[in-house]
């Protein structure tokens, strides 16, 4: 096919010796500071601003000490909404979490490829790890290389995400700096529950993804 | 100081008592008034439906009677926006490029004149009477001239200003715009003037001709208790300037 | 297909339809509120903008290198790429890629691109059975049109029209509850998604660096068409380049709060390769369609080429008080309002796009909205310039301005003229002595002035006096 030469012909043939718009060098800088400078140092401010960044978003937030106190509230969530499986991505908080709400809950780890969707389909709760987490928008960062499958984010009802204290960043600048290259090329950001706003603007939750999106902070 | 006169086409032809407002302005602060004779139109409309080639004799020339004067000022935002950004978008003759530049650095719309050159204490009239203010289009975006109208309008005693909402949205006149699509243009004005309407103003002040020549178009045609006012007008009158002068 | 002889017509019927115009006046007022509270707690918003068309001016400055590194990058990250000059040779592609992997069944999600080469209708005279899976464009599919706005296809129906779309052609028990609407449309597509052998989308950014494209939604449809049939299919626009991944987050800073007032999107998708090798899942090929369809061309016209920059989220149509009268089918086209304006002549031409870039009252609110910074009501100038040298426009008016020209550098000719006019017009009912009928319908026209400002003031000035 002939069509790229023909193109990339063309595009050559363009003379693009005059700048398009002239541009204040410093202005990246200034603009990164003062993106920065809109967030607190302190982690515990960050996570105050998550939390209320998720709630906006229709997100819940809870904060756990520990994995005990973690497993409590994942227990809790499930009994509430009569929940009696959940579906575990294998990160290692996740599964710390997962081996203590056993006597409650039957614990699903990813199915095989194969019948994986239609497996996945039917189950209504899953928790998942994020590799970080951005407290201006309260998004979450999956990056594909440090996971076993994405669809537990979005076939279950209600998906319950763990984030570590320390993987809690200011912004989607931060986000960004913190990603190697291969990370940031297979990746995915959930921010709140899947939502659609189609019929008369409207709002509506669980559109065609999770109605519930629950974040736990864990110490 | 001297201060010549710009004077849009509008203006010239039907609304001649906004020009001659700012004429008593301009005296009663003390400048002298030079009208320059012989100018005709900045090009506006033609540059606005396309046709370059036809109005750029008429740009040139206004270029050229105006480059040398000290200071120009004219009652609208829209002639001067011409100007002072479209006129760069033009393929002028270079040579009138320096006297462009000139122009551009002492041409100024009323209002923005009057608040730069801190005139806004000698302007306190008295108009006991509730008023809206329009923002027109070129003036409040493409000369980023918004506080000063209302400052002006503030100054004044007795006056009782309401804003509309929003204030700066398009009354749909566009020129040529307003009858290539006149339905879709008396619509907007529609809105525009159901906006002035719920201020319970009696007169919605602008600062361009154009936009009220449109907006009284529709209140007079559709019965609406509002009058429009070029601001020109409105601090002539609350100075009783007409009288004055009378 | 653009019809511009029925530009009017689209018009008129828009302006008849109140519930329409009720329902674009709420939907975009919400969207300017929501913008505006965003935008007003980002101090630093200007330099994001001038930052963000910095980027998009770098890396289409030598498109022809961005885009060979690009394609260079994507292959070797295992994305099988594909070029096509124009809409036929693009719908060409993804129609033989469909017939060669044996592919029955194909999930959409939402991509304006595939509006623009007017996709589906090849799809489905192939014998492909097509899904729209974003809620909007599902609605639209089912109702057999196209979308309404850039955002919000489904813009022009209430709940009401929907309600009975679904129970016509779905066949459900009428309903007009929007949740309950969701349930149906997300219960249908689901079967879909788990049982499409292909998924297709379109492309928000492209990144250079990385040989990665990224799709953002608000439904997790994009996700689930990525990532559940085995062959996934995206096509882009070759403007849809940005420099790096590492640049893209001040893109997103920006894009959602134009296109739906929220801090961000709720899914940003990030494809750099099939996945396999990463999960065990996803696609086990992707393939990039890279579309000129006019862009070439647009990019080598100097004055013009910004408008390549737009990100398609549509805050210029929701602040446009035209787009709000007429919405977004009077224009025609795939893309609308002020930024369609501009684009529909460029990928259109001249003669089939003469009124586009007249249907707007030159406001200039797109400019201050766009978060790319695109000098929309100056692209309209141009592109009215263009239309008017080339005789496009009617003989009546090109005369008109001839006239116009040769008396605006005569002064006293143009003062006899016009202190004529003034005559005609107190003689003839003056509402009736102005060739424009549309306008003095529902507006009383000024009257001209017998004398004008030059006489009264020379007058004023003989009797050393101000005033009348």
């Amino acid at each position: 096919m002939n069509a790229r030469e023909q193109i990339l012909g063309r595009l050559k043939a363009i003379s693009m010796t005059d700048p398009i718009s002239t541009y204040d060098d410093g202005l990246k800088h200034r603009l990164d500071a003062a993106w920065d400078g809109s967030f607190p140092d302190e982690s515990r401010r960050l996570a105050g601003l998550f939390a209320d960044a998720l709630e906006a978003v229709s997100g819940e937030f809870y904060s756990a000490a520990s994995v005990e106190e973690a497993a409590e509230i994942v227990g809790r969530i499930a009994h509430s909404s009569d929940y009696n499986a959940i579906v575990v991505d294998g990160g290692d908080m996740a599964d710390n979490i997962a081996l203590r709400v056993t006597d409650t809950l039957q614990v699903i780890a990813i199915p095989e490829a194969a019948q994986r969707s239609e497996v996945l389909a039917d189950i209504h709760c899953s928790m998942v790890e994020a590799h970080w987490g951005v407290a201006e928008t309260a998004s979450l960062a999956f990056p594909y290389i440090h996971a076993v499958s994405t669809q537990p984010h979005f076939l279950a009802e209600t998906v319950i995400a763990i984030l570590k204290r320390d993987r809690l960043l200011a912004h989607l600048g931060a986000l960004f700096n913190h990603l190697s290259p291969e990370e940031m090329k297979n990746l995915v950001l959930v921010t709140g529950p899947s939502r659609t706003a189609d019929i008369e603007k409207i709002l509506i939750l669980g559109a065609h993804g999770p109605k519930r999106l629950i974040v736990i902070l864990l110490d | 100081m001297t201060v010549s006169l710009f004077i849009p086409c509008l203006t010239e032809h039907l609304y001649p008592e906004s020009g001659l407002a700012m004429v008593r302005i301009l005296k009663h602060l003390g400048y002298k008034i030079d009208y320059v004779d012989n100018q005709t139109c900045c090009g506006q409309p033609a540059f606005n439906s396309g046709y370059r080639r036809e109005m750029i004799p008429v740009a040139e020339r206004f270029i050229r009677l105006f480059q040398d004067k000290e200071l120009i000022v004219a009652p609208s935002g829209s002639c001067v926006a011409m100007i002072r950004v479209f006129y760069d978008q033009l393929a002028l003759d270079p040579s009138l490029m320096p006297g462009l530049k000139a122009l551009k650095e002492r041409l100024f719309e009323l209002t923005e004149f009057l608040v730069k050159r801190n005139h806004h204490d000698k302007l306190q009239g008295c108009f006991p009477h509730r008023v809206t203010y329009h923002d027109s289009c070129h003036l409040s975006r493409e000369l980023g001239v918004r506080q000063q109208p209302r400052q002006l309008i503030q100054s004044i005693k007795e006056i009782d200003f309401v804003e509309m909402t929003p204030p700066d949205l398009c009354c749909g006149f566009g020129g040529t715009f307003s009858y290539k699509f006149s339905d879709v243009s008396v619509e907007m004005v529609k809105r525009k003037c159901e906006s002035i309407e719920a201020t319970g103003a009696e007169y919605c002040i602008g600062a361009d001709s154009s936009c009220l020549m449109n907006i009284e178009g529709y209140l007079r045609k559709h019965g609406m208790k509002a009058k429009t006012l070029h601001i020109a007008e409105l601090l002539s009158r609350s100075l009783d300037l007409e009288k004055g002068a009378a | 297909m653009l019809k511009p002889r029925k530009t009017h017509h689209y018009i008129r019927q828009a302006l008849k339809n109140d519930c329409l115009r009720a329902a674009v006046g709420k939907a975009t007022d919400l969207a300017v509120r929501k913008r505006q509270d965003l935008v007003n707690e980002t101090p630093y918003w200007e330099d994001l903008r001038h930052h963000v068309h910095h980027l998009k001016s770098k890396v289409l400055e030598n498109p022809e290198q961005s885009l060979m590194t690009f394609e260079a990058r994507c292959i070797a990250n295992g994305i099988n790429v594909h070029w096509a000059e124009d809409a036929a040779e693009a719908r060409q592609i993804i129609v033989d890629l469909a017939a060669q992997k044996k592919v029955k069944k194909i999930v959409k999600s939402k991509s304006l691109t595939t509006e623009e080469i007017e996709l589906n209708p090849a799809l489905e005279k192939a014998g492909l059975e097509t899904w729209e899976t974003d809620l909007g464009e599902y609605i639209v599919q089912l109702e057999g049109k196209t979308p309404s706005h850039l955002t919000m296809p489904a813009l022009h129906l209430s709940r009401y029209d929907i309600g009975r779309l679904f129970e016509k052609k779905l066949g459900i028990e009428y309903t007009d509850n929007p949740n309950e609407l969701l349930q149906v449309a997300r219960q249908r597509l689901r079967e879909h998604f788990l049982s499409a052998d292909m998924g297709i989308s379109g492309v928000n950014f492209a990144a250079v660096e990385e040989g990665a494209f990224v799709v953002i939604e608000n439904e997790a449809n994009a996700h689930l068409s990525i990532s559940i049939p085995k062959i996934h299919v995206a096509i882009m626009g070759l403007e849809k380049l940005i420099p790096s991944l590492s640049d893209l987050p001040y893109f997103l800073k920006v894009l959602a709060p134009s296109a739906t007032g929220q801090k961000a999107s709720s899914y940003v998708n990030i494809i750099g390769g099939p996945q396999q090798h990463l999960m065990e899942e996803g696609p086990e090929e992707v393939h990039l369609v890279i579309l000129d369809n006019g862009r070439s061309n647009i990019l080598a016209d100097a004055s013009l080429r910004e408008t390549l920059f737009c990100i398609r989220c549509g805050a210029c149509l929701n602040i446009c008080p035209v787009f709000r009268q007429v919405g977004g089918h009077a224009y025609g086209w795939a893309y609308m309002g002020p930024i369609g304006a501009t684009l529909i002549p460029l990928y259109n031409g001249l003669s089939e796009g003469r009124y586009a870039p007249f249907l707007s009252s030159l406001c200039g609110a797109c400019f201050d909205n766009c978060p790319m910074r695109i000098q929309i009501p100056k692209h309209l100038l141009t592109l009215r310039n263009r239309i008017a040298e080339s005789g496009k426009t009617m003989l009546i008016e090109r005369v008109g301005m001839k006239i116009w020209s040769m008396l605006a550098v005569r002064p006293r000719l143009y003062r006899f003229i016009t202190g004529l006019a003034a005559i005609v017009q107190q003689l003839i009912p003056f509402d009736k002595a102005f060739p424009a009928p549309g306008y003095v319908r529902h507006r009383a026209l000024g009257r001209m002035d017998s004398k004008g400002f030059r006489s009264r003031f020379m007058d004023s000035e003989d009797r050393r006096e101000g005033g009348r």
